[in-house]
């Protein structure tokens, strides 16, 4: 395995970053406050607030990639949870009501709850349980799902409102001001950060490519958890200079890319590795994901309210499936792509459930085949070994003729 | 009574290919939940019919919808691919939960010919912004539906619909006091009716059940039941409950009483659409909608206490997500306080069997208590 994936030298900082994160945000919860928010919530005005923020999800991710989430899920399930419910919110919740079992002893005790519906509904629900069990208030920031390729002006009005009322309660609830300064200042950081991870990004439309799927799940971390910080942004000037050298030396991410694939929803965290490796056994490379760009739009940040409204009501999971389509189009033209695989996730329906038309489109649209693997971002018992593999070689040998 | 009952049995039942003959000088535009606006459909000179699970397997679907997405998107899915839904204009989308929301996209995307309206409704009912918002979104349903329709929906009509739906609300809360006169079969056959039915037909009918109803007796009383969730598919649930003699005595359902309960404001100087979005604001929610003041398990034990109910029956679709949610988080109050609860999800096709053996169990548990 450790042949087929050609390690990147910033993985050290990124763990160092990771850890220190965590470490860190344990330290700070005693004398700052701590919200825990979805990774879809404008985190800037918090970070400029000096409100320490914490990411469940990221958190689920974390123990679905330490083969914990599954035992942590079946805790959620025992107090009510349904088993089809999203595995992030059932694996996260069962870190709270079983604190024993949680990596890293679970996160920081929240002092307030950010959900922003941009990414699901579900996280308003998950969040509503969370308000509930530790009796803190919780912001709800509700941007209008995007059915037309524009967002609606009197959508941006109301988003924009809310991010005003969010600062207010935000105040309200921990004293602290939103100095101008300050916000524009982490704004010019997210900028910078989201930037350099988007030309990271860009730069796997060379051939080979630098980057497989798994750098880029990994890799995302920062971008979701410390956008805004001055440490996300020397992470990825760093990860941006290996990448190059990468091009430059015409080192691919995988031994011998043979085929150039996308990758559609969120990653199967356990079995990360050993999946991508297995399609590395056939020289399948991926060069793009539609996951991990989730966070590579750009800010206006002359109009800051605005922007972050903007910005934020626009993100992937919150446009329309023909709007998905055209991007994913676009992206196979662009990363000169030979296959699609799209992960039918069944913790993620808005992520999920218009992937067969997607697949139809993009498919008739630039003559690329795909493949739909059914399985779960955390939960292994979604996760059938054989019949998948089975699949992922047919799929390859379908691309080999 | 027992004519007037059969035809409104028969109308909840009847599949959506027969409606066209049943209603032909009638042009009709389907929905799936109730944050649609009905009002607005109506005063646009359509019949505002609500798509509900069909009897046929979902089979058609398959090609589009995943086996994780719930019965009832994956039924109407299924009902339009086979034509079944031919005779609708148009489609009206409000937006509810992620599966409802990406189903819209999946429908413009396979009938490009049909009118498929999005109205996205708010989430957050506590912002100060949501009213401002919703009043606006409405506005542009409203304008694009009558530049489809070509017909211009003025206030006045829209108060006119208003009043006709008022009505039917405040008959279907007449039959609500009458549950006791009526199996739930029966009761929950006309609040269907009244969502397939044009209101004008349906009104007539339920008024003169409600006067009917005054001189019987009513009926043996056994457990009595709440039933909570989201959209009752077939009968199933009901022929048991009523065939174990016990009585459903109150509702929390998208098909229930959250449908009429509460109406909209008609005061002469309110203008219409801001009626309409105060009432969609102020409407006792579905789990769908986040509203800070608002908790659902209180709510039910007050409804449990004014109805002197015995206990709550779920009636989940299973993959529904927003109500599984909400279920966990009633659950952890009602286990607190002790109140008995029985959990039932519904897959397209329910085990009967099964449902029978946990429901007798249910109430055996009930009456011993
Ligand atoms: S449902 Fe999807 S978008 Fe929402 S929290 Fe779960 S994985 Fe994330
Ligand atoms: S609320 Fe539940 S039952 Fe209703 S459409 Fe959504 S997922 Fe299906």
């Amino acid at each position: 395995m450790t042949k087929k994936y050609r390690k990147l030298a910033t993985a050290k900082d990124l763990n160092r970053l990771m850890t220190h994160y965590y470490a860190k945000s344990k330290l700070t919860s005693r004398f700052q406050p701590v919200a825990w928010l979805t990774s879809g919530a404008p985190v800037e005005i918090l970070t400029a607030m000096g409100i320490a923020s914490a990411y469940p999800e990221n958190y689920g991710a974390l123990c679905g990639a330490r083969q914990v989430a599954t035992t942590l899920c079946r805790e959620a399930e025992g107090r009510g949870y349904s088993r089809d419910l999203c595995s992030y919110a059932r694996t996260h919740i069962g870190s709270v009501l079983k604190k024993a079992d949680a990596p890293l002893g679970g996160l920081p005790r929240p002092d307030l709850l950010v959900a922003c519906n941009n990414i699901c509904s579900t996280t308003v629900k998950w969040y509503e349980a969370l308000a509930q069990y530790y009796q803190v208030p919780l912001f709800v920031l509700d941007t209008p799902f995007m059915h037309y390729s524009e967002p609606e002006a009197h959508a941006i009005q109301y988003v924009a409102a809310q991010l005003e009322e969010l600062i207010a309660w935000l105040r309200k609830h921990t004293g602290r001001k939103l100095e101008q300064k300050k916000f524009l200042e982490t704004l010019a950081l997210s900028r910078q950060a989201v930037q350099l991870w988007r030309e990271i990004r860009e730069l796997c439309r060379a051939k080979p490519s630098p980057l497989n799927a798994p750098d880029l799940f990994i890799n995302m971390a920062p971008i979701v958890v410390l956008r805004g910080t001055k440490d996300a942004v020397t992470f990825y000037q760093k990860l941006k200079a290996e990448v190059e050298e990468r091009v430059a030396k015409k080192i691919g991410a995988i031994p011998e890319e043979k085929y150039r694939l996308l990758w559609d929803n969120i990653a199967i965290w356990p079995r990360l590795f050993h999946l991508f490796a297995y399609f590395a056994d056939f020289g399948g490379c991926f060069v793009v994901d539609t996951y991990t760009q989730a966070w590579s739009a750009d800010l206006d940040v002359s109009e800051p309210i605005e922007g972050l409204a903007r910005t934020y009501t626009a993100v992937w999971i919150n446009q329309s499936l023909q709007m998905r389509a055209e991007t994913m189009v676009d992206l196979v033209k662009r990363f000169d792509v030979d296959g699609l695989v799209f992960h039918s996730n069944r913790s993620c329906k808005p992520y999920s459930l218009g992937q067969y038309d997607i697949h139809r489109i993009v498919t008739e649209r630039t003559g690329v085949p795909g493949l739909i693997i059914e399985a779960d971002m955390c939960d292994s018992r979604a996760y059938a070994e054989d019949p998948i593999q089975t699949r992922i070689q047919t799929f390859m040998e379908i691309l080999a003729r | 009574m027992e004519p007037i009952l059969n035809a409104l049995i028969t109308a909840s039942s009847l599949s959506c290919r027969s409606w066209p003959e049943r209603y032909p000088d009638r042009r009709a535009i389907g929905y799936i939940c109730t944050y649609a606006p009905e009002e607005i459909i109506h005063a646009a000179g359509f019949t505002p019919v609500r798509l509900r699970i069909g009897p046929e397997l979902p089979t058609r679907a398959e090609a589009h919808l995943p086996g994780f997405t719930c019965a009832l998107c994956r039924s109407v899915l299924h009902q339009a691919l086979r034509a079944d839904l031919a005779f609708l204009s148009g489609l009206v989308f409000p937006h509810t939960c992620d599966t409802l929301q990406v189903l819209a996209d999946i429908w413009r995307e396979n009938f490009p010919d049909l009118f498929v309206a999005t109205v996205v409704q708010p989430l957050n009912l506590g912002s100060p912004g949501a009213r401002a918002y919703l009043v606006a979104e409405l506005q542009r349903f409203r304008q694009d539906l009558s530049r489809f329709s070509h017909h211009p929906i003025n206030d006045d009509t829209l108060k006119a619909s208003i009043r006709l739906h008022n009505e039917t609300r405040h008959l279907l809360s007449r039959l609500d006091e009458q549950r006791s006169r009526l199996s739930a079969r029966s009761f929950y056959a006309a609040v269907a009716a009244s969502m397939v039915m044009p209101k004008e037909q349906f009104n007539p009918l339920a008024a003169e059940l409600a006067e009917l109803l005054n001189g019987e007796a009513p009926r043996r009383e056994g457990p009595r039941l709440i039933l909570v969730g989201s959209v009752l598919g077939d009968s199933a649930v009901l022929d048991l409950i009523d065939d174990l003699g016990a009585c459903v005595v109150g509702d929390d359902l998208c098909t229930g009483s959250r449908y009429f309960d509460q109406p909209v404001a008609e005061a002469r100087d309110t203008e219409p659409l801001e009626a309409l979005a105060d009432h969609y604001l102020k409407r006792r929610p579905c789990p769908t909608k986040h509203n800070p003041w608002w908790q659902r398990s209180r709510y039910l034990l007050e409804l449990a206490e004014e109805k002197k109910a015995d206990g709550f029956v779920f009636i989940l679709q299973k993959f529904c997500d927003p109500h599984a949610f909400d279920y966990a988080l009633v659950k952890e109050t009602l286990d607190a306080t002790g109140v008995p609860h029985l959990l039932l999800e519904l897959e397209h096709t329910p085990a009967v069997g099964q449902l029978r053996t946990r429901l007798e169990a249910f109430l055996e548990m009930l009456t011993t208590w």
